[in-house]
């Protein structure tokens, strides 16, 4: 049915992301209270960074643990830019961050895959806090531990995207395309290599794979989606300080993908939307809430470990197999009674 | 002689140990050679050094005249060398087909004219359909390389190396775990490969089947090159029959 | 020249109180290849321990200290029993990830029963007394009893790592779980004692962090992250390694933090771990080509 509609996989792609998208947009016109609609954006924003990052941790299963820090230059290149040193256009402002945490990443990305393992995780965890420090001692640039503050919402023309639900929209394409991106890269080549790496690196290179090349790939557009993102985070908050930049941010993502379920790429999406959705419900318990996630995380890892998407995936192929099982038995019995 | 692969000096020290020293040695195009020793010799190691999975301290490694201890592992096998590991290694996600299809597609189409191995010709399917075929693996083509047999494994690391067209192939104890029969029967079908213009460099402590199979052994003792000659020549060794031979006996 | 001094003196205690926090995860390293972010938290509650014995009890620091290492010993048992055990055979993620979990679950914990960020002494013994050196060196007794302690439980740590059976077995374990089995290692006890080492290691530092400064809900991060540079400086497994990497980074951290300015002191421990492993990834001690 699906595959009669739309033939190729590309086109069912495109659909798929613009329907996560539009359901963001679409969620907009059922809540207009601006503190949803605030959620709202958090979490196309948490989307535009994890997605993409889940192809570095899941795909690929390198746990970077330093996102918080790309996040953070690409807010305060945009905070920098647009407000603090200078008064260049938010839409301008945005392709710089991009290309600042793009190439920030990449030169960092020779040294950090000399690591693998836990070595990469920790080394890629102070490179985060080595960004965190620099956005609070950097005054000229950053503002530090006041942050920088006036930094503009995007316009086309005259239309400012001002209001949140406006700014909701912007997120939404934003998310379409993380997702999109992401899912072009996975398919085809690049996707057979990050997982022949996750499954055994030193193999793949003996078999002929530039291992390098691909993880220095991956890792720098995860990480120029996290400035992107970063840099949306900006224009929401309007003002920004290092407090939001911290190994927190970074476990955050960490956190989406593992919860969501790792290696695919609906599950970081579902990881944002259940955790955003989770924080809401427990929000009365104060701290416990913390306390829970953490459980979650454990149990997670130790029980589940494909996650709530992996489980989601799990019941669809028993009810399919339960109900070919019936149907298989009706058509027997139909053959018998013939 | 015109050596294929050329070794010089290859030193590696991890730590306090010398897993290999100052170890040079030609391997003549065409030929079966042995290297063999007692465990901890540095087999392993030396193997690992040629392949690029470590880098060598000093020592220089020709392939065909071109220098490749320089050069990253995926290069290394894109010039034409292959290997396989002790403890068998596949894409343990991927099937039989899609592991031997996986290292074609890296590996490039086949590059060098006058080799003649199965699995040469054509597109990336029949390549990989003549390999399967030819190792005997076409009923496990959809099997990940968990649900074989050890004997299926074996087989389908090899076709995996194979894949990648190579000039020279190292085998890491490939027979481990084999029985005599097992072992023939994949020396047969290498056999039909160095017909095809393969080098290959064989790795076993079965010194009843190498000694019997290979044109030249090497022999190796704490990381040193010890000995080498012919099957008769190595047997007749003194030296070799103290650290080894004799220890088996 | 006397502020220099006074700077390395600091720095020394520090560093080796940080080194106490790395040994426990050099430890667990270095035998089961398992890094436990959660050790963090070990110190932190092994911090407020002490401060319930002392400040709360009245008792003697030496008490509290021995009730910080005994109570965080038993917690790491429990996280290897409940958790660790069935990470075995995992990919790394796995278990930094659900120690990071246990991180959050305890840190939770401590703010639940002991409030906010207040922050809370521990009574150490010779608190006002100091020795003076010369004009104006001035070395604290508290200090001076850290670093005994210090010096105490390295030595200790040393005996049981090379002199007993357990170390053996130890010893044996970290060259491969099959050396292991072929001795005829009964693994669960083993296993039950090295997290439990490990964990005293963490209560103990914490004792002293807080005896140094405060105990805070927070205060198990700083020594954390220290704690896994530090055995990456000193090789990761290594206990040698972590005292050197931690007197090292400890004399660094004071001396830049008083003659540049704290911001660039914190930086310096990230800007040396960068370094470090981009220069000797194996770290100090490490062997090269073993690669984690
Ligand atoms: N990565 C490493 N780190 C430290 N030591 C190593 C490493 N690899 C090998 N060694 C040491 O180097 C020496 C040679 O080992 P190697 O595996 O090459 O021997 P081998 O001849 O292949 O033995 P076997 O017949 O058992 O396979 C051994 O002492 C081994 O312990
Ligand atoms: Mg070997």
């Amino acid at each position: 049915m699906i595959e009669s509609l739309l033939p190729t996989r590309s086109a069912r792609a495109i659909v798929g992301w613009s329907i996560v998208a539009a359901i963001l947009v679409l969620l907009w016109v059922l809540v207009d209270n601006n503190y949803y609609l605030r959620l709202l954006i958090s979490a196309g924003i948490a989307m535009i960074g994890v997605i993409p990052f889940g192809l570095l941790m899941g795909h690929m299963g390198y746990m970077a643990m330093g996102q918080g820090g790309f996040i953070g230059v690409g807010a305060y290149v945009v905070g920098c830019l647009t407000v603090q040193r200078f008064e260049i256009d938010i839409w301008a402002a945005l392709p710089i961050a991009i290309m600042v945490v793009g190439a920030l990443a990449y030169a960092f990305s020779f040294a950090l895959f000399r690591l693998r393992g836990y070595h990469f995780s920790i080394g890629t965890l102070a490179l985060g806090q080595l960004l965190y420090l620099a956005f609070d001692s950097w005054e000229w640039a950053t503002g530090g531990p006041h942050g920088t503050s006036g930094i503009p919402r995007p316009a086309i023309g005259e239309f400012v995207f001002a209001t949140n639900s406006r700014f909701l929209i912007i997120v939404s394409v934003f998310v379409f395309l993380a997702g999109f991106t992401s899912w072009w890269l996975a398919r085809g080549h690049v996707g057979r290599a990050l997982n022949a790496i996750r499954q055994d690196e030193d193999l793949a290179g003996a078999r002929g794979l530039d291992v390098l090349r691909y993880k220095q790939l991956i890792f720098t557009f995860a990480a120029v989606w996290a400035g992107l993102a970063g840099g949306l985070y900006g224009s929401m908050q309007i003002s920004i300080d290092p407090s939001s930049f911290t190994i927190w941010g970074s476990f955050q993502y960490v956190i989406y993908v593992i919860i969501g379920g790792a290696g695919t790429l609906l599950g970081p999406v579902i990881g944002v939307i259940f955790i955003t959705v989770l924080d809401q419900l427990i929000a009365d318990v104060g701290v416990w809430n913390q306390m829970i996630l953490g459980a979650l995380i454990v149990i997670t890892v130790l029980f589940f470990r494909g996650g709530l998407w992996g489980g989601i995936r799990m019941l669809w192929a028993l009810a399919l197999k339960n109900r070919s099982a019936d149907r298989s038995a009706v058509s027997t019995q139909a053959g018998a009674a013939e | 002689m015109d050596p294929i692969l050329e070794i010089r000096d290859l030193s590696k020290r991890f730590g306090g140990v010398e897993a290999v020293k100052a170890v040079s040695f030609d391997v003549p195009r065409g030929s079966l050679v042995g290297l063999i020793g007692p465990n901890g010799a540095g087999k392993t190691t030396f193997v690992n050094l040629v392949s690029k999975h470590e880098s060598p301290d000093t020592g220089s490694v020709l392939l065909d005249k071109r220098p490749i201890h320089r050069l990253p592992s995926f290069k290394v096998a894109r010039a034409g060398l292959a290997r396989t590991y002790q403890k068998n290694r596949l894409f343990f996600e991927e099937s039989v087909s899609e592991n031997i299809r996986t290292a074609m597609i890296w590996g490039g189409a086949a590059k060098h004219q006058d080799l003649s191995y199965p699995g040469l010709k054509g597109k990336e399917e029949e390549r990989t359909a003549e390999l399967m075929e030819f190792f005997a693996l076409t009923a496990q083509r959809d099997a990940l390389p968990s649900g074989l047999s050890h004997l299926h494994r074996r087989r389908a690391e090899v076709a995996q190396a194979l894949a990648l067209a190579p000039k020279l192939l190292m085998l890491d104890e490939p027979f481990a775990g084999f029985s005599r029969e097992e072992a023939f029967d994949l020396i047969d079908h290498l056999k039909v490969c160095q017909k095809g213009g393969l080098t290959m460099l064989l790795i076993d402590h079965n010194m009843e089947v190498m000694l019997e199979v290979c044109e030249y052994l090497f022999v190796m003792h704490h990381g040193a090159l010890l000995a080498s000659g012919t099957s008769a020549e190595v047997r007749a060794n003194p030296e070799v029959i103290n650290v080894y031979l004799g220890a088996e006996t | 020249m006397s502020a220099f001094a006074q700077q390395l003196i600091y720095g020394t205690s520090y560093g080796m109180n940080l080194a106490v926090a790395a040994a426990g995860l050099a430890l667990l390293f270095g035998v089961y290849r398992v890094i436990n972010l959660a050790h963090g938290q070990l110190i932190m509650f092994g911090g407020y321990i002490a401060y319930v014995v002392t400040t709360g009890l009245g008792l003697h620091f030496f008490v509290g200290f021995a009730a910080a290492m005994v109570a965080m010993g038993v917690a790491g048992v429990i996280l290897e029993i409940s958790v660790f055990r069935i990470l075995q055979r995992r990919p790394a993620t796995d278990q930094l990830l659900a120690s990071l979990g246990v991180y959050m679950m305890i840190g939770i914990l401590a703010l639940r029963i002991w409030g906010d960020f207040e922050a809370r002494p521990i009574n150490m013994p010779g608190e006002e007394g100091a020795i003076l050196l010369g004009e104006d060196i001035r070395i604290d007794f508290a200090r001076i009893v850290t670093i005994a302690i210090t010096i105490a439980v390295f030595a200790v740590l040393y005996f049981v790592v090379y002199r007993t059976h357990l170390g053996r077995t130890m010893r044996a374990t970290a060259q491969g779980p099959e050396t292991a089995t072929l001795m005829g290692i009964r693994k669960r006890e083993v296993a039950a004692l090295v997290f439990f080492i490990a964990g005293a290691l963490g209560g103990a530092a914490g004792a002293m962090l807080g005896g140094l400064f405060n105990v805070r809900p927070d205060m198990g991060f700083q020594p954390l992250l220290m704690a896994l540079i530090i055995i990456i400086f000193g090789g990761m497994g290594s206990l040698i390694g972590a005292i050197i990497a931690g007197l090292v980074l400890g004399i660094l951290y004071n001396l830049t933090v008083f003659y540049v300015g704290s911001k660039l002191g914190d930086l310096v421990p990230f800007a040396v771990l960068l370094i470090i492993l981009m220069v000797r990834p194996q770290g100090l001690f490490g062997l090269p080509g073993r690669r984690a």
